[in-house]
This record gives structure tokens, C-alpha cells and sequence, in this order.
């Protein structure tokens, strides 16, 4: 020891003058600050987040469904003289399930949601009177046509919900 | 009458501290792509001669903060913090675009009223409804239960609804309409092609086919009426399982045992298909008038 005490202005100054101009750091010492870092900064969007991923997930499934359909519908015309496609018609009504299944964890407003609901108790009704109609005259290529066309309703019905603006 | 003076001094400044005006001007190319985001109440939106995006009106506080920018090519107007839960249906927005801008509209509770506009208008809302008038190219509408009206020689049209009412009057060219409840009701139409959609509303349409053309009308449990010009020829596939089908044209067959007719008018070129499950099918002659949209009066009177 000196003798000096710590505060002493010019043993400060000597010291000062002896200290470097700039250091370079020993290490790369970012990735352990983001990694402190990283924990908080996403523990808020989280669920924003998962709301996204969702609609992505949505939006995924339309495309796919869109694509399915577009694949499979055959001109009107057409319709009602095909031939009565009882697996394309299982297949159409597994994708609006698949559909109405997505949109039930989506984000929409009550209000958006009774609408969807009135509206999905009018075409399922329809698709019901339909495939009733289609057991009793199996081969009726008119009653298939019109019960297709109400799947593919509903399905293009899911796939307008999914686009919806959320409020 | 002290707590009638309490009550005035509570209610008289909201009305005038809860406005906040707007004026946003920009300039833009004639054919930019303008994105119109997440606007409440009615916006009428107006296309002009000019190259600029100018944006005026009133909104209530409670619908957020008002964000316009962009390049001239790609600009966007929108509003973000909207509270839209409060429903602010008192906002009125005018937005001015270029004549022929592609115009994109979005938003969970926005009504549009449409006029002057030649590029393409897409709009989608939950709540909202749409009015339009003019001469669009083309025009894609979606609203879960509002209603679409769009009257004018609209190139290419489609519309989808749930529960809105569609009403069209003078289109031109493609037309896809979809609904589930909601009436289809069309007149002075002149397509190449329509497809007409819906589950359990109605389908009405006046108009002609042009050669060539489709015409395709679907219910379930609605009844489906064509006004068709008496001179129209046109191939006919019409279904009725539990309904009638009525014509005032002269229909040579009968229904098969499914319900369904197949026959022609005039010397055939369109090609017509209407199907119904539960409803009727009608097949009327239009007046001569309503034919011929160049006739005085043609478009004017063909709306219901």
C-alpha cells in the first residue's frame, strides 16, 4: 500500500493514464444475454403466438381442402348425370368436418360464431334431406348430385369462415 | 334541476371530444394496389381522375388510431387499437382512390358503398354489407350476413354470402354468386356464364345468355325463376325432384322419373341448368324492354 487514499485525484489520474483505450471482450458474451433474454421476451406473445400458428394452420387446411375440391368437383352439368360416387361423397363430407373441427379453436367473436352455427344448421339440414332422399333411390343420379353439391356448400361455407376478417 | 345541468355537462363534450378528423393525402400511381384494413362503420369508397389516395372523415376515439403510408405504387389505410367490441358503426370515412386502382377491403364490421371505380375491388367483411355502382372490372365479395348490391356492367363478379341478400342489376361477362340463406336476385344481366348457389334462399334472375353461355341455378329448398329473352335459344336441363316445373316457353318432354327435364328453346347456344330439391322451377318470358338492356329503360327496369 502507499498510503494514498483511493479519492486521491492524482492517484486516480496515474492510474487512469495506465488503463487501456478499449478492451476486448473475452469472450462472446451475446448468446448468454439472449439466452437470459429470450425466456421474457417471449413469455408475452405466447398466446399471440399460438393464435397465429392456428390461423396458419387454418389457412393450411383451406388451401388443402380448396385443392381437394377443386380436384374432385366436376362441372354442374356433369352432375347430374355421373354416376353416384359414394366414397367421393364420404370424402367431401370428411373434409368439412376436418374444416368445422379447425374453426372450433379458432378466434372468433360469439357473435361471428352463432352466425357460422345458424347457418351450419341450414346446409347440414339440407345435406340430411339429401342423403335421405338418396336411400331411398339409391341409383338417382340427380339426389347425388344435389347432396354433393350441398358438401361441397358447406365446405366452401368453412373455408369463407376461415377467411373472415377477426374482430 | 341540478342533477338535469350534471347530466347535460356529462353528455354534451362527448360527442365532441370523442371525434377525431381525419385528412390524409398521398400520391399514387393510376393503377396502384391500394389495402383498405380493418375500418369500422360505413366507408364510402370513391374513384377518381386524379392520382392520389386521400382519406377524410370523422371517427369516434374508440376506433383507434388511423395508420396511411406506403409507396405510389402500394399504399395502405387502416386503423389499429380499434375497439371494435363497442361496435363504432357512428364512424364515416370517405376514401378516394384512382379510377383504376386494385382496391382491397378488410375488416370485421366495415359497410362499403362503392361508386366510380374501373380496376378491381376485393372486399371482405364479417358484419358488413356492400353497395356498388359503377363499372368495377371486376369485383370479389365476401360477407357472412350482409347484404351485396352492385348495379353496373360489372366484367367479373363473385359474391359470397351467408344470410345477405344479393342483388345484382345490369352485370356483364362472369358471375358466381354463392349463399346459404340468402335471396339471389338478379336482373338485366347479359353473361357468358353465371353460377348461381344457394341452400335454402331463392333464386330470381332476369337477363340474357350469350351464346355459347351457361347459366347454372342451384337451390336446395328454394324456388328458382328465370326471366329469359323470348328469343333466347338454349339447351335446358331443369331438376324439380318434389317440385313443378312451369314455362311459358313451349317445352317438348316431359320430367323423367327423377324429376328432371331435358329439352331446348329457340335454336339451343346456351346452355341452361337449374336444380332444385324442394322448391319450384319457373321458366318466364321477359318483356321485350327488359331484353334489350340498349333499349330505354331496359337496365332501369329490371330491378325488383
Amino acid at each position: 500500500m502507499t498510503g494514498q487514499r483511493p479519492d486521491d485525484e492524482t492517484f486516480l489520474r496515474s492510474h487512469l493514464a495506465d488503463l487501456p483505450r478499449s478492451i476486448d471482450p473475452p469472450r462472446d458474451l451475446w448468446p448468454a444475454i439472449e439466452g437470459r433474454l429470450a425466456p421474457r421476451a417471449r413469455a408475452r406473445p405466447r398466446i399471440a403466438l399460438y393464435r397465429l400458428a392456428a390461423a396458419i394452420a387454418l389457412v393450411a387446411l383451406s388451401s388443402a381442402v380448396t385443392w381437394y375440391v377443386a380436384r374432385r368437383s366436376d362441372a354442374p352439368v356433369a352432375v347430374a348425370t355421373a354416376p353416384v360416387d359414394r366414397a367421393g361423397l364420404a370424402r367431401l363430407a370428411r373434409a368439412g368436418d376436418i374444416m368445422e373441427q379447425g374453426l372450433g379453436s379458432s378466434s372468433l367473436a360469439p357473435a361471428t360464431r352463432a352466425v357460422l352455427a345458424r347457418n351450419l344448421v341450414v346446409i347440414d339440414s339440407a345435406i340430411a334431406e339429401c342423403q335421405r332422399a338418396l336411400d331411398a333411390d339409391p341409383g338417382s343420379p340427380v339426389l347425388a348430385g344435389l347432396l354433393r353439391a350441398a358438401h361441397r356448400q358447406r365446405v366452401e361455407f368453412l373455408q369463407q369462415a376461415a377467411r373472415l376478417p377477426r374482430s | 334541476m341540478r342533477p338535469a345541468v350534471l347530466l347535460l355537462a356529462l353528455i354534451l363534450p362527448v360527442p365532441l371530444m370523442a371525434q377525431q378528423r381525419i385528412d390524409r393525402r398521398m400520391a399514387v400511381s393510376s393503377t396502384a394496389s391500394i389495402r383498405i384494413n380493418d375500418l369500422v362503420g360505413m366507408v364510402r369508397l370513391v374513384g377518381w381522375d386524379r392520382d392520389s389516395l386521400v382519406v377524410v372523415g370523422e371517427l369516434p376515439a374508440r376506433a383507434g388510431q388511423l395508420y396511411f403510408g406506403g409507396s405510389t405504387d402500394a399504399a395502405k389505410v387502416g386503423l389499429e387499437g380499434t375497439d371494435t367490441g363497442s361496435v363504432v358503426t357512428s364512424a364515416t370515412l370517405e376514401v378516394r382512390v384512382p379510377k383504376h386502382a386494385r382496391v382491397s377491403v378488410r375488416g370485421a364490421v366495415v359497410s362499403l358503398d362503392a361508386g366510380g371505380l374501373e380496376g378491381d375491388l376485393d372486399f371482405i367483411t364479417t358484419a358488413g354489407r356492400l353497395h356498388v355502382e359503377g363499372a368495377p372490372r371486376t369485383v370479389t365479395a365476401e360477407t357472412l350476413d350482409g347484404n351485396v348490391e352492385v348495379a353496373g356492367p360489372v366484367a367479373s363478379l363473385r359474391v359470397r354470402t351467408a344470410g345477405g341478400t344479393v342483388v345484382l342489376r345490369g352485370v356483364r361477362g362472369d358471375l358466381t354468386v354463392t349463399t346459404v340463406s340468402g335471396a339471389i336476385l338478379i336482373g338485366g344481366a347479359r353473361i357468358s356464364r353465371a353460377r348461381l348457389e344457394t341452400v335454402s334462399g331463392e333464386i330470381a334472375w332476369k337477363g340474357a345468355i350469350e351464346r355459347g353461355g351457361t347459366l347454372d341455378a342451384q337451390t336446395h329448398s328454394g324456388n328458382i325463376e328465370l326471366r329469359l329473352p323470348p328469343t333466347l335459344g338454349a339447351d335446358l336441363e331443369l331438376s324439380a325432384p318434389s317440385g313443378a316445373i312451369t314455362s311459358e316457353f313451349t317445352l317438348k318432354g316431359k320430367p323423367s322419373a327423377s324429376g328432371t327435364l331435358r329439352t331446348s328453346i329457340g335454336d339451343g347456344g346456351a346452355a341452361i341448368t337449374a336444380r332444385t330439391f324442394r322448391g319450384r322451377i319457373s321458366l318466364l318470358k321477359q318483356p321485350e324492354v327488359d331484353a334489350n338492356p340498349a333499349a330505354p329503360g331496359g337496365i332501369s327496369g329490371t330491378s325488383r
